[in-house]
C-alpha cells in the first residue's frame, strides 16, 4: 500500500516537475545566435536593441534591422537563416517573445541606466554575447526574477546620488 | 560634475488653484481619470458613495447673484505633515521625493486607515478589480499601473511624469525644469486656474502666488501644511 503510494507520488512528481520547469521556456520564431553576431561579427548591442540608450525599453529588433545584412540572399547555409529570409520576404513581422520584464507598477528606464548611469549591459544581463541559442529565462544576471532587492542593492552600492531608494521614483 | 547634475535639486512640488478663475467645468476631473487609469464604478457603487476620482470639484451655492465661482477642486494636497501616512502600518503611503505623498500599491494591505485619517477625504479604495470596456482598456495609459482590488489610491501629482522628467534631465546632464513636469489637470485647465511648480524656489510662479493675500490652505488650522494652495477673493473657507 505505502510503496504503491510512494511509487504513485514519484510518478506524479516526475510528470509535473519537468513540465512546470519547461512550461516557461518559449520557442522564439528564429533561433537567433547572440554569440555569432556579437562576439564574432562585433555588432554593437544597440544596433539591434535600439531603445537601450534613448528610451525606457531596449526593444527587440524588427526584421528591417536584420535585413540590412540578410536581405540579399543567404550568407550561410543555416535553416534558421532560411526562416529569417522567409520573414524578410514575406509580410509578417518577426514576433520575438520577450522574457525580461518588470511588473507594470515599476518604472525602469534603460536610457537612464545606460546613458546617464553609464552602466554596461553585462551589469544586469550577464554575458548575453556568449549565448548561441535564445535564452529561456529572463536575462538578469543575479537571479531568475528581477526582484526589488537587486535594484536597491545596486542603487545603494553605486555611490551615485541619483540612484534612488525612494518608492515614488520606481513605483507608479 | 556640477552640484546640480550629481544630485537633482530637491524641490517641493506644489499647486496653486485660483478659485476666482475656476469655472467648475470638470476638465481636470476627466483629464485625471484618463491620465491615471482611474476606473469607472457601477451605478450601485456610485450610489453607495464609492465613486473613484483623484480630483473632484465641490460646488457650493453662491449667495450673491453673479457671485464669484463657487467651484472648489479638491485633490490630494500632498501635505508636508500628512495625517494619512502616520497611520499606515506598512509604509505604503509616506512623504516621498520632493514632498510628493506616495502610495505604493503592491505594499498596500487595504486596511484603509489612511482614508479615515485624511481630513480632505481624497483617498479612494478599490472595492473591485478595475473594469473597463475592452476598447477603453486598450487605451489606458501604459505609464500608470492598473491598481488591483483591495488597495487605496489617490492623486500622485502625476508622479509618473516626474519619473520621465527626471530621466530626461539626467540623460541631458541638467536639472528638471518646471516646464518638464506638469500634472495632467494643470495642463488641461481651460481657465488656467491651476499653476504647478516648485514652492521651495522663491522666484517660481507658485511661490509668488502662494504669498498673495488671497491665498489660504484648506483646513489650515490642522497644521497639515498642504502643498496645494487656494486663492480666493471672498470667503476664505469651504
Ligand atoms: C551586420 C550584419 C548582420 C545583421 C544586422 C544581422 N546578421 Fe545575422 N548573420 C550575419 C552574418 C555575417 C552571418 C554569418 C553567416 C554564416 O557565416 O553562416 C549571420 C548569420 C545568421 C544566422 C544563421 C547562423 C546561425 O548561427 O544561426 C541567423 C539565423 C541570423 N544571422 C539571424 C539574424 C537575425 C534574426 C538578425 C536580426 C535580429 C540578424 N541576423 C542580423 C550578419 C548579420
Ligand atoms: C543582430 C541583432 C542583435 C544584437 C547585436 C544583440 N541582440 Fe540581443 N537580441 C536579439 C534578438 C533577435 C533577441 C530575441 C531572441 C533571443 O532571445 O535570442 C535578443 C534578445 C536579447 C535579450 C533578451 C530579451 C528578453 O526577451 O528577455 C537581451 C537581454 C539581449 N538580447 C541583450 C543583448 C546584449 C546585452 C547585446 C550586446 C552584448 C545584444 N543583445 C546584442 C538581437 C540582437
Ligand atoms: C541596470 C540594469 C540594466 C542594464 C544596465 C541594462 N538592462 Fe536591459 N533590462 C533590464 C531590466 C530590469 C529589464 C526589464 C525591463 C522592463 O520590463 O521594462 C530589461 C530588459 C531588456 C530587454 C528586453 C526587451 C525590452 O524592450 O526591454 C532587452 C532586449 C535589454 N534589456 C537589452 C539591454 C541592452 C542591450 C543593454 C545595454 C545597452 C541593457 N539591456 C542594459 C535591466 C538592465
Ligand atoms: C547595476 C546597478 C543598478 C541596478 C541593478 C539598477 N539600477 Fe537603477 N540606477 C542605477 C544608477 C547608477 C542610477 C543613477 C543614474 C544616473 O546617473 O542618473 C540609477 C537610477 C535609477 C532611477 C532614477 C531615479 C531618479 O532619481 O529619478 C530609477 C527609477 C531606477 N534606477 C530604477 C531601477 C529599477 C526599477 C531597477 C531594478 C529593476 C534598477 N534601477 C536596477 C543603477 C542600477
Ligand atoms: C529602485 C527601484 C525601486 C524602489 C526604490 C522601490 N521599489 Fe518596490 N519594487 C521594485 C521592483 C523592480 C519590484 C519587483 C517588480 C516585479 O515583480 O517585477 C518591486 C516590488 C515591490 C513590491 C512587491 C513585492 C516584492 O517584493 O516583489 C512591494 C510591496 C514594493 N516593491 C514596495 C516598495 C516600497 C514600500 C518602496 C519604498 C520604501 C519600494 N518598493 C521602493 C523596485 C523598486
Amino acid at each position: 500500500m505505502s510503496t504503491h503510494f510512494v511509487f504513485l507520488a514519484t510518478c506524479l512528481l516526475g510528470a509535473v516537475l519537468p513540465t512546470s520547469l519547461h512550461a516557461a521556456s518559449p520557442q522564439q520564431p528564429i533561433a537567433y545566435n547572440h554569440n555569432l553576431h556579437v562576439s564574432e561579427l562585433e555588432i554593437p548591442c544597440t544596433e539591434c536593441h535600439i531603445g537601450a540608450e534613448s528610451a525606457d525599453h531596449a526593444t527587440l529588433p524588427p526584421k528591417e534591422i536584420c535585413a540590412t545584412c540578410h536581405e540579399d540572399g543567404p550568407i550561410g547555409e543555416s535553416d534558421e537563416e532560411a526562416k529569417l529570409i522567409e520573414f524578410i520576404e514575406g509580410p509578417d513581422p518577426i514576433e520575438w517573445i520577450r522574457l525580461t520584464r518588470v511588473s507594470e507598477h515599476v518604472h525602469f528606464s534603460h536610457r537612464r541606466h545606460v546613458k546617464a548611469g553609464q552602466l554596461l549591459c553585462e551589469r544586469c544581463h550577464g554575458q548575453m554575447a556568449e549565448h548561441e541559442v535564445p535564452i529561456t529565462r529572463p536575462a538578469i544576471s543575479f537571479r531568475r526574477e528581477i526582484g526589488m532587492q537587486r535594484c536597491i542593492a545596486c542603487h545603494k552600492e553605486s555611490g551615485n546620488a541619483r540612484a534612488t531608494v525612494d518608492c515614488v521614483l520606481c513605483h507608479r | 560634475m556640477s552640484e546640480t547634475t550629481s544630485q537633482l535639486r530637491e524641490r517641493r512640488w506644489g499647486m496653486v488653484i485660483d478659485l476666482d478663475r475656476c469655472t467648475g467645468c470638470g476638465a481636470c476631473v476627466a483629464a485625471c481619470k484618463a491620465e491615471n487609469n482611474v476606473p469607472e464604478v457601477s451605478r450601485r457603487d456610485a450610489f453607495s458613495g464609492r465613486v473613484m476620482n483623484w480630483i473632484r470639484v465641490a460646488h457650493s451655492e453662491s449667495q450673491e447673484r453673479h457671485g464669484p465661482s463657487a467651484a472648489y477642486p479638491i485633490l490630494c494636497l500632498h501635505c508636508d505633515d500628512p495625517p494619512c501616512t502616520k497611520v499606515c502600518p506598512v509604509h505604503a503611503t509616506y512623504v516621498g521625493v520632493d514632498g510628493i505623498v506616495g502610495q505604493t500599491y503592491p505594499r498596500c494591505i487595504g486596511c484603509r486607515y489612511c482614508m479615515g485619517a485624511c481630513p480632505y477625504t481624497v483617498k479612494v479604495f478599490n472595492w473591485h478589480e478595475p473594469q473597463w470596456e475592452s476598447e477603453l482598456r486598450a487605451h489606458t495609459n501604459p505609464d500608470v499601473s492598473l491598481r488591483p482590488k483591495g488597495v487605496v489610491e489617490k492623486c500622485t501629482f502625476c508622479s509618473h511624469r516626474l519619473q520621465t522628467a527626471r530621466d530626461d534631465a539626467a540623460c541631458e546632464s541638467r536639472d528638471v525644469e518646471e516646464s518638464d513636469y506638469q500634472p495632467a489637470c494643470v495642463e488641461v485647465c481651460p481657465a488656467r486656474a491651476m499653476t504647478f511648480g516648485d514652492l521651495r524656489d522663491p522666484n517660481s510662479d507658485v511661490s509668488s502666488m502662494a504669498r498673495s493675500p488671497r491665498s489660504h490652505r484648506m483646513l489650515e488650522e490642522l497644521g497639515t501644511e498642504p502643498s496645494v494652495i487656494y486663492l480666493k477673493e471672498r470667503e476664505r473657507r469651504v
